[in-house]
């Protein structure tokens, strides 16, 4: 019976799981073949320039062909960045509201007792078969990144913070629930798509705000900021703010320095700056929990559009 | 014989619309193939969907089966086979996909009845739903709803858009699952030749309330038209006048019973006079009373 329920579902919207499975089978293939053009290059550590060194004249050909090859990455990773917003919408906005849109919930729930099993019936396979897509894009943005960048640590950098990994996945699946519940409430899919990604939008802004200025600020490293703007750890190391140090040696926000010196905003200040920062170690724990936030918030948009589906009016 | 499909004060007010339909009571006998009539808005499709759980009452209540479903949804759908107005099949899925579909909805559904059905009106199960023709389109939605085996059958102008072959053929086969499964149906629908075929009841729906409420049979013999320039309308029994295509203005009487005029006046009423008489006269009638001569 499930797996009736999931081709059938999968039939319904064959163009929107073929697009989307396309889209993440490009990003696949584009991120493998980037990331084997790029190690055949062989550009070892030593090839690579640093704050200490220029890149070694042995080295300068191949760093060169790494440079033309990391420029050609350009439009996959931006695929990749948009990924959440395309997939999410793809096949979110028309899972609910397309049926409402065409009548065929008239079929449907004259025929299920339980809306509910009729929802669930249609909105599970694409959000599993949507975090599958999701995870594989994430894993392949995580490889690319590496290949861009071998001598970083993927797992203790937040590089690509938000464009790979799980986090990836996650975001869809807040996109897929803010277009199933707006699909539900205005039951027409045009109208769904454009109102979706505002919603899921702005829950995904909000979600990553509310991470960074909550949960984050209070477990961040302060470091001055010379330090981590030149060095290397601004390349693994998450910033969040910049801190001001006053001369009584309290420390402020630059909102709260302008309101305690009006003449910062003009640019004449003195203040030693530090940078408020998770470091780098904290990645995985960081995704995971922004993850699990993410998949929180699109649960809760799928719950608030089966509530509308088991109140509406079928078309 | 008990009735299975009820309204009591029934009334529905649409948000910016009004009253779709208001104070209505109705009985529709088990067993019976009951037509419902009305011109556009008077209120059929609001009244079907009320019983299926789609429409709750703005007031009064509604029974499917002896089951609110205002209060209890799943049961009264659970009850209930329905037909849309349009045909609401997925354009993606072929026909044998739709029947599998229906039995992943609906417990119990019965997919070799259905398929059989299918078969039996030549549409092939493999072909799609958007090759299929709008008459095809009803027949799948009509063998989807026999598929359930529910007692009562809810067919919401599935008529309107076949073609006279392919109406006949729909008729047939509603009217033979119904008669040898023991179901009642209740039929919305325009067409007054197919009802008198098809129908042993009639509802006729105006300004949102029944005007009328008979046996097919009772409401042709209870019904005779004169000339209108030959009648005095104050005499009783005078329901409505009406033209007739050569504008020749009609009145349609009511004869027997108490009130009525005598069976020997002007000449017997075909079934469409009837319920066009009835019509006419629901647009004067600001709060018509039911008539219910049988």
């Amino acid at each position: 019976m499930i797996r009736t329920v999931a081709r059938l579902t999968f039939r319904m919207h064959r163009f929107e799981v073929g697009a989307l499975v396309v889209l993440g089978g490009l990003l696949l293939l584009g991120s493998v073949a980037l990331g084997l053009l790029l190690a055949s290059v062989g550009l070892g550590p030593e090839c690579q320039p640093s704050e200490f060194q220029e890149v070694p004249e042995a080295c300068l050909s191949s760093y060169i062909r790494f440079q033309e090859i990391s420029g050609s990455a350009g439009p996959v990773v931006l695929l990749t960045t948009f990924f959440p917003f395309l997939g999410g919408l793809l096949v979110g906005g028309p899972v609910i509201a397309r049926e409402i849109e065409r009548g065929t919930t008239a079929l449907a729930w004259s025929m299920s007792a339980s809306r509910l099993r009729w929802y669930l019936q249609r909105v599970v396979p694409i959000a599993l078969l949507l975090l599958v897509v999701g995870f594989i894009v994430g894993a392949a943005a995580d490889h690319l990144q590496h290949s861009l960048s071998p001598t970083t640590d993927m797992a203790t950098s937040f590089m690509g913070f938000r464009y790979r990994g799980v986090l990836v996945a996650t975001e869809a699946f807040v996109m897929f629930g803010a277009a199933a519940v707006v699909g539900a409430l205005f039951g027409r899919a045009v109208p769904t798509f454009l109102l979706a990604l505002i919603l899921g939008g702005l829950a995904i802004v909000a979600i990553g705000k509310v991470h960074e200025r909550v949960l984050l600020v209070p477990e961040a490293e302060l470091r001055p900021s010379e330090v981590f703007f030149g060095g290397p750890s601004g390349n693994k190391d998450f910033f969040i703010e910049s801190r001001y140090r006053l001369p009584d040696g309290r420390l402020v926000t630059y909102n709260e320095l302008v309101v305690i010196d009006p003449a910062v905003q003009m640019g004449e200040y003195n203040y030693p700056s530090l940078s408020l920062i998770i470091p780098g170690e904290r990645y995985r724990f960081v995704e995971a929990r922004e993850g699990l936030a993410d998949m929180g918030i699109g649960l809760v948009f799928l719950a608030g559009a089966a509530v509308v589906v088991l109140r509406r009016r079928p078309t | 014989m008990t009735a299975v499909l009820e309204a009591h004060g029934y009334g529905k007010r649409y948000r910016g619309r009004g009253w779709a339909l208001r104070g209505l009571d109705l009985a529709v006998p088990g067993g019976s193939i009951t037509a419902l009539v009305g011109p556009n808005g008077s209120g059929k499709s609001t009244l079907i969907r009320g019983w299926i759980g789609f429409e709750p009452p703005t007031e009064g209540q509604l029974l499917i089966g002896g089951v609110d479903p205002g209060r209890d949804r799943k049961a009264a759908v659970r009850r209930a086979g329905y037909v849309p107005q349009q045909p609401a099949l997925y354009r993606e899925l072929t026909v044998n996909e739709h029947i599998e579909l229906s039995l992943t909805l609906r417990d119990g559904f019965d997919t070799a009845l259905a398929r059989r059905y299918v078969e039996r009106l030549g549409i092939p199960l493999s072909a799609q739903a958007n090759q299929l023709s709008g008459g095809e389109q009803a027949q799948v939605g009509l063998a989807l709803a026999l598929g359930t085996r529910a007692k009562i059958l809810l067919l919401d102008e599935p008529l309107a858009s076949l073609d006279p072959l392919a109406r006949r053929e729909f008729l047939h086969v509603l009217v033979t699952a119904v008669r040898s499964e023991g179901h009642t149906a209740l039929l919305s629908s325009h067409v007054i030749t197919d009802i008198e075929q098809a129908c042993d009841r009639l509802v006729v729906l105006g300004r949102g309330q029944t005007l009328l409420d008979l046996s097919i049979e009772d409401a042709v013999l209870h019904h005779r038209v004169v000339v209108a320039a030959d009648w005095d309308g104050s005499r009783p029994g005078a329901i409505a006048s009406f033209p007739t295509m050569e504008g020749e203005l009609l009145t349609l009487v009511r004869v027997g019973g108490g009130g009525g005029a005598s069976d020997a006046v002007g000449r017997p009423a075909t079934l469409e006079e009837v319920v066009i008489g009835h019509l006419a006269a629901g647009r004067s009638r600001v709060s018509g009373a039911t008539e219910a001569v049988a």
